[in-house]
């Protein structure tokens, strides 16, 4: 097992930078997520982990050691490819072996390995199918399977469940976690299903335009945001254009564009006056008929009318119109408000963040 | 009842369609057997009045007379195929790594390279064979075999490269990277991983190769003769005068093609397509 490191690496294509001075340390043992969007330079820099590209500035240390010229088949670092790239004219058993085969291992040796991983995936008696003969989350566990028979130090997971039906992916994600915290493999994971790097991370290292925005523990990126990208990436959230109006030890008084004025509770207040107060839907509390005991606090109440409701089972999606903001929030099952009724909320100014663009 | 009339009506129709599609594939071959074993066929009979083997045998060198005025076709058909092979084992040379780079790289003017294998083709047969009679004479390539060779690989060659560099392309670039991932250098990915799963395409190119010098008329007409006669030249000269004799080369020239075809679609079936997603 190792450690991977990446120190300011930087991989451009013509004068478009598609990494631009990343770094990332990934713990022997951990699993560290790549989120970002399409295009955000996630790709280049599994590609650059795994050698298929050599950064033009910057070095890639496994374990210690510099690897950043060392061709991908040297590298020892085991990859599982979006859709798979399971080699169609091999079985299963052949291509679980190929690696094997190439590092000269025992015939017997190279058969219980083989069977002993198969069994890991659950695919024990499928070493005689074709990939074609397989469902997709059958393939995807091949693919893992031929990364792991290998027991790579490094492993690199591109985008794994992105082709399978959403339920299995929920399946999936629990089970690729398990299996890499037995192994212990250090793993990078890329994906740019922000659930799915919140379920399975040690880390998430959250990339936008090849570099990394903000790098830390799902909760802590999730409440936390960095900036205002971060914050739009991880989840649904709404957004109200402010100045800081008086900050305080912990405390920002703060007034919207449309003279709204709210408090927001946060240990460090950006170093600028316009900001963007950040709120999620699930911290907008309606006030009508609770008894809360924060209700006669005076901050951070306002009044605001539903412009929309939407029924989704377990919740009921809410916009309101508050001053000339509209606003996402979420209700509990019973569709208790109507569109254009009059409500009171309360912003939670515990949970609200002050971010900068 | 109405269900019963709808059938009547489909089978009617396939049955014609069938008889239709036989008569357009199969009625020429039929033709030709039919003039192959005429011995004797009189105007305005509509079948032959006496049949038999004669032309076969004097064509396969089974019996040697002059009397029907057809001679033993083995050494041109010897001949037809050494030069399909030799054609088809020099052009795979060619196509293969050529195809394979215009596939795989960005080769610097790759669509140029591609357009000037087109080139013998993009123009009327005879200027260019006449033209390259002119050359092959003053360098002493013209009715030697290596000339034709050359020829064939002319006329061959672009739809050779086109094939392979087209197979080649389809292969998903990941598959290739999975080989490099667990340890395979590229030349052992191109071995193990490239090459079998092109194999159905580079053996579609290798026969479409082979049956193209097969059959190449014009080219070796004019650099070959005389001293080159493969079997189509003998069918050209046969066919004139006659018309028995010329059957049999026409049904002889088809065996070699529909072996080569048989034989590549076992090799894909029991290989490849089992494999293919």
């Amino acid at each position: 097992m190792a450690d991977l490191r990446l120190e300011n690496v930087v991989k451009q294509y013509g004068r478009v930078k598609a990494i631009n001075g990343l770094n990332l340390e990934v713990p022997d043992g951990k699993l560290v997520t790549i989120l970002g969007p399409s295009g955000c330079g996630k790709t280049t820099t599994l590609r650059c982990l795994s050698g298929f590209l050599v950064p033009e500035y910057g070095r890639i240390f496994v374990g210690g050691k510099d690897v950043t010229e060392i061709p991908p088949e040297r590298r020892g670092i085991g990859m599982v490819f979006q859709n798979y790239a399971l080699w169609p004219h091999m079985t299963v058993y052949k291509n679980l072996a190929f690696g094997l085969q190439l590092r000269k291992i025992h015939k017997a040796a190279i058969k219980s390995k083989v069977e002993q991983v198969l069994a890991t995936v659950r695919l024990s008696g499928y070493e005689d199918r074709y990939p074609r003969e397989l469902s997709g989350g059958q393939q995807q566990r091949v693919a893992l399977a031929r990364a792991l028979v290998l027991e790579p130090e490094i492993l690199l997971l591109d985008e794994p469940l992105s082709n399978l039906d959403a339920i299995l992916r929920e399946q999936m994600r629990f089970e690729l976690a398990q299996l890499q915290k037995r192994f212990g493999i250090t793993t990078i994971y890329v994906t740019h299903d922000q659930t799915e790097a919140m379920v399975i991370s040690d880390t998430v290292v959250l990339m936008n335009e090849g570099r990394s925005m903000q790098q830390g523990s799902p909760a802590d990126i999730y409440r936390n945001p960095a900036n205002k990208f971060v914050a739009g990436f991880m989840g649904m959230t709404n957004f109200l254009e402010a100045q800081i109006v008086e900050a305080l030890n912990g405390f920002a008084k703060v007034r919207t564009t449309d003279g709204l004025e709210l408090v927001v509770e946060q240990s460090v207040i950006p170093d600028q006056s316009d900001v963007c107060i950040m709120i999620r839907p699930e911290h907008i509390a309606f006030l009508n008929e609770t008894n809360d005991p924060r209700e006669n606090e005076e901050h951070n109440i306002c009044d605001a009318r539903v412009t929309r409701a939407t029924y989704l089972g377990g919740t009921v999606d809410y916009e309101l119109t508050i001053g000339e903001h509209r606003i996402r929030t979420l209700g509990d099952t019973q569709p208790r408000y109507q569109v254009n009724q009059e409500v009171r909320v309360r912003l939670d100014s515990e949970q609200m963040r002050l971010v900068c663009n | 009842m109405h269900s019963t009339r709808k059938r009547l009506i489909r089978l009617t129709m396939e049955l014609v369609l069938l008889v239709t599609v036989l008569l357009v594939l199969l009625g020429p071959v039929l033709s030709l057997v039919l003039w192959s074993i005429a011995e004797t066929w009189y105007w305005p009979h509509a079948l032959p009045q006496q049949i038999g083997l004669q032309y076969w045998h004097q064509a396969l060198g089974i019996h040697v007379s002059l009397a029907i005025g057809a001679v033993s076709i083995l050494p041109a058909l010897l001949l037809s195929i050494s030069i399909a092979l030799v054609t088809v084992l020099i052009s795979m040379a060619i196509t293969i790594p050529a195809g394979y780079a215009l596939s795989k790289y960005r080769v610097p003017l790759g669509g140029l390279v591609l357009f000037l294998f087109l080139m013998p083709n993009a123009f009327p047969q005879m200027p260019v064979f006449v033209n390259l009679l002119r050359i092959y004479t003053r360098i002493g390539l013209a009715g030697t075999v290596p000339g034709v060779v050359i020829v064939h690989m002319l006329v061959g060659i672009v739809f050779g490269v086109w094939i392979t560099s087209a197979t080649f392309k389809s292969i998903p670039p990941g598959l290739q990277d999975a080989a490099r991932s667990v340890g395979a250098t590229k030349l052992i990915t191109f071995w193990r991983i490239t090459l079998p799963l092109a194999a159905p395409g580079l053996l579609a190119s290798a026969v479409f190769v082979f049956i193209k010098s097969l059959e190449e008329f014009t080219g070796t007409f004019f650099v070959g003769l005389p001293f080159v006669t493969t079997l189509p030249m003998m069918l050209y000269s046969a066919s004139g005068y006659n018309m028995q004799f010329a059957s049999v080369i026409a049904l002889v020239m088809l065996v070699p093609s529909v072996l080569f075809m048989v034989l590549v679609q076992k090799l894909l079936r029991a290989e490849y397509v089992g494999g293919m997603g």
